[in-house]
């Protein structure tokens, strides 16, 4: 009887694995062919970039007079570590006319008090336009009293980030808004070059993506990094490659395509009419920061216009990244949901060539390659053990496929610091171009099988419509006067 | 076959991370040999850009003199001084990069297929304000790579001619701009008052692009003639962006006479941007007459239009009591404790 079972058991496999071991292996084929295709439409907009250098004049931004002004617009949810420090890098930032506007969430920390302090803030009487619908009350506004720094600070009630960003847009005066979190450093010239695209387009230009990179073990002076470095542990390592991977050279091969459909919340630039016109960030979606440029080329592609959604690979905003597996799972888990919650919002625009390569390219991509993704990692983990396991396939064969899928995705990785290191070369110290090799080859080793893991999460609770939940992210905050401590892994 | 894939992989990936540590090594040779050479001629730089005539003279000479090898090396650093000098340090340098042949190659690279070469040359002759260079630069406004005709009209700017500026115009008049509307401003503006007849008959060019570049750059420059033109398209242009622009050049010019029209523009019935636009000009007018006007836009409903009306009041001075006793509750107010030093002056 326990014969028959057993061989039962071994024909279903058999089944299963004549059905998907080779849509999987094709599957992963071409989810790391994507990978390199992306990475070499970076290095060729990086080759373009360093021929440029020579003859690029970034002053004639901060000169030109119809360079846009911008407002910084900075949510901070107790962020009481590093506020003082972000803002005053914001501040100081090299740019012809730009203004902060600091929106504190319903902060249980200090936040405030800290910007009262370094700032000698003073209440304002103001009314704040409602060319955006917000949900929060808005309980104050304050400006410094020296009546020269170009800071807002707005105090509301907690409504979450994306309410915070809508007030935020509200207060902003200026024609450009750039979206920053709290807990992130840019370069001082950041926001001329990320504003470069629309001053050398004006007439199609919406929005402009900066590059994002994780600040965990960097040397921060005066919220300003000063010296690019790894961080202790593995996983926050391993998000520097990922970060590398996925804004340096995936949204620049995106926008090299036409195609980008995703500018980070960590450091985005929009004109600000068109997100009034799109009613700005959804709070109700959890992945706002897609939502809004997904929306955005609904809105413009609906109208028939003529517009480009770019991305920027010099200027650089640094951010810290969870250096714990329980926030780095939350965050995964919510990222993912929010894909789901997105891509469901918008599926007209899937395949739909009204909408040009977002919806005939980007759009299907992150549905095959994005949101399926920890499904079919997870279905090809699985499969490979339970077919050793019943013996349907060869101890040496199986090891082949995974060492010939493991060998590719590890030359992607290598093919990505390739072009870190011709292009940008941040992290100079051999060590840490020694441990990149290391991540290169170890964060395929169960790294990549945890995300999987947490996205299935994700989507499970985006499918089951399981309440929306944020998550706490520990802040370390950034060091302002030596070289900060790195936060240390979990 | 798979064992195959996974071996040629591999090889590649350790191939490309050879490749890493190698450019990393010859990157870092040559900014050692770099640094210690400009370290060791930076005396001479120096006495080029600011010695005196003699001393800078003899410091020309003996760059000139130096070995081709050591040139290359320190070409880029001497190329740069030219962004950093004016008068005779700047003609020093010119004469020295034209004694190395660099400006004689930079006029030869003009012609060249690779975009970056021609871009590059560009750049330099504009740098280096070398006369004669006018007629190819305004050739390369047509060229087929757009950061070749950016850095052309950028360059033509450096050079000051007002003959460029009707060609600048026409680069900016095609469908779509054939170089950046903040390009073309920026050179005109460096051209100056020179260009300001060819500007003048601008204005009411048919396309907008056009109009709106060439009022930001007469605001910008200050030409008081344009003043009527101005008025006239804050009155009725078509669109209301070059009607905020024109506001802004108003406001810029500071001419009393224009109070009325910004006024009109500040009404209801005017769209919102050139009403909030119009209020900002009012202030940067800098007129007495305007702070009654600006008084009655602090009760308006567009809380934009109060807001700066608020800023403009305090920028005018306005003591930040007399703003808050102006208002209503429901209107913008200015400021609290803000302004210290505006309402002392005031």
């Amino acid at each position: 009887m326990s014969d028959f079972v057993a061989g039962d058991l071994r024909d279903a496999v058999a089944l299963v694995m004549d059905l998907s071991l080779w849509p999987v292996l094709v599957y992963f084929l071409l989810l790391n062919s994507s990978y390199l295709a992306l990475v070499l439409l970076a290095a060729r907009e990086g080759s373009l970039n360093r021929r440029r250098a020579s003859f690029t004049d970034h002053d004639e931004t901060l000169s030109s007079p119809l360079t846009p002004a911008v407002s910084v617009l900075v949510p901070a949810y107790n962020e009481e570590a590093g506020i003082v420090a972000s803002v005053s890098a914001l501040l100081a930032l090299r740019y012809p006319r730009h203004e902060v506007v600091v929106v504190d969430d319903g902060s249980t920390d200090a936040t405030f008090a800290r910007l009262v302090e370094a700032y000698g803030l003073v209440p304002e009487a103001r009314r704040i336009p409602d060319d955006v619908a917000t949900t929060a009350t808005v309980l104050s506004v304050h400006v410094p009293a020296d009546g020269r720094t170009p800071l807002v600070v707005v105090r509301k009630t907690n409504s979450g980030r994306s309410d915070a960003l809508n007030v935020a847009i509200n207060v902003a005066r200026h024609e450009l808004v750039c979206f920053v979190d709290a807990d992130s450093l840019l370069d001082p010239d950041a926001l001329t070059v990320v504003a470069r695209p629309f001053v050398d387009d004006p007439a199609r230009v919406v929005a402009s993506g900066g590059v994002v990179r994780a600040v965990n073990g960097s040397r921060v002076v005066a919220g300003r990094v000063v010296e690019a470095r790894m961080p202790q542990g593995w996983l926050p390592r391993i998000q520097v490659m990922e970060y590398l991977r996925a804004f340096l050279l995936g949204r620049a091969g995106w926008s090299r395509i036409g195609a980008l459909v995703l500018i980070s919340g960590a450091f985005g630039l929009y004109r600000r009419d068109v997100l009034v016109e799109v009613g700005g960030l959804d709070p109700t979606c959890i992945g706002e920061d897609f939502e809004l440029c997904v929306a955005v080329h609904r809105a413009m592609r609906d109208q028939g216009r003529d517009y480009r959604v770019v991305a920027v690979s010099e200027p650089i905003s640094w951010t810290e990244v969870p250096s714990t597996r329980r926030v780095l799972g939350s965050q995964r888990r919510r990222w993912h949901r929010g894909l789901l919650e997105v891509l469901w919002r918008h599926r007209r625009m899937i395949g739909n060539p009204r909408y040009g390569r977002v919806g005939l390219v980007a759009l299907p991509y992150y549905v095959v390659f994005e949101l399926l993704a920890p499904v079919l990692e997870l279905v090809g983990a699985a499969l490979g053990p339970l077919a050793l396991v019943t013996g349907l396939l060869e101890p040496a064969r199986a090891l082949a496929v995974v060492l010939a899928v493991y060998a590719y995705a590890m030359f992607v990785s290598m093919a990505a610091l390739a072009v870190e290191e011709f292009s940008f070369h941040r992290y100079g110290r051999w060590r840490d171009l020694a441990v990149s090799v290391g991540v290169a080859l170890v964060e395929n080793l169960g790294y990549r099988q945890l995300t999987a893991w947490w996205r299935l999460q994700g989507l499970w609770a985006g499918l089951r419509r399981r309440e929306q939940v944020w998550g706490v992210m520990t802040r370390q905050g950034f060091g302002t006067e030596a070289a900060t401590p790195s936060p240390s892994a979990a | 076959m798979i064992l195959a894939a996974f071996g040629v992989t591999s090889a590649v990936a350790a191939l490309v991370m050879l490749g890493v540590v190698a450019r990393r090594v010859t990157r870092r040779l040559r900014e050692a040999r770099v640094r210690r050479l400009t370290a060791q001629h930076r005396p001479l730089l120096l006495s080029l850009v600011a010695g005196d005539p003699p001393e800078a003279r003899e410091a020309a000479t003996a760059v000139a003199a130096l070995d081709t090898a050591s040139w290359r090396v320190l070409e880029p650093a001497v190329v740069a001084l030219l962004a950093k000098v004016r008068g005779e340090g700047h003609e020093e340098v010119v004469r020295l990069l034209g004694t190395r042949g660099v400006l004689v190659r930079a006029r030869r690279d003009l012609h060249r297929r690779r975009a970056s070469r021609r871009a590059a040359a560009a750049d330099l002759l504009g740098r280096a304000q070398v006369p004669g260079t006018v007629r190819s630069l305004v050739r390369l406004l047509d060229d087929r790579d757009a950061d070749v005709r950016h850095v052309a009209a950028r360059s033509l700017g450096r050079l000051g001619s007002a003959s460029a500026v009707p060609s600048l115009l026409r680069a900016l008049a095609a469908e779509p701009p054939r170089v950046p509307p903040a390009a073309v401003a920026q050179a005109l503006l460096r051209i100056g008052p020179a260009g300001a007849p060819d500007l003048l008959t601008a204005v009411d060019h048919p396309v907008a692009v056009v109009r709106s570049t060439v009022v930001v750059v007469l605001g910008r420059l200050g030409v008081t003639g344009a003043g009527t033109a101005l008025r006239g398209l804050l009155a009725g242009d078509p669109l209301t962006d070059v009607r905020c622009l024109a506001a802004t050049a108003l406001g810029a010019l500071g001419m009393p006479g224009a109070v009325p029209d910004l006024v009109r523009a500040t009404r209801p019935g005017s769209p919102g941007a050139l009403r909030v636009a119009a209020t900002r000009a009012l202030g940067d007018l800098g007129a007495s007459s305007t702070v009654a006007v600006l008084d009655g836009l602090l009760h308006d409903p567009d809380a934009r239009v109060a807001t700066e009306a608020g800023h403009a009041l305090l920028g005018l001075g306005v003591p930040r009591a007399d703003v808050l006793a102006r208002s209503t509750p429901s209107s913008v107010v200015a400021v609290a404790e803000r302004v210290p030093a505006l309402t002392g002056a005031a």
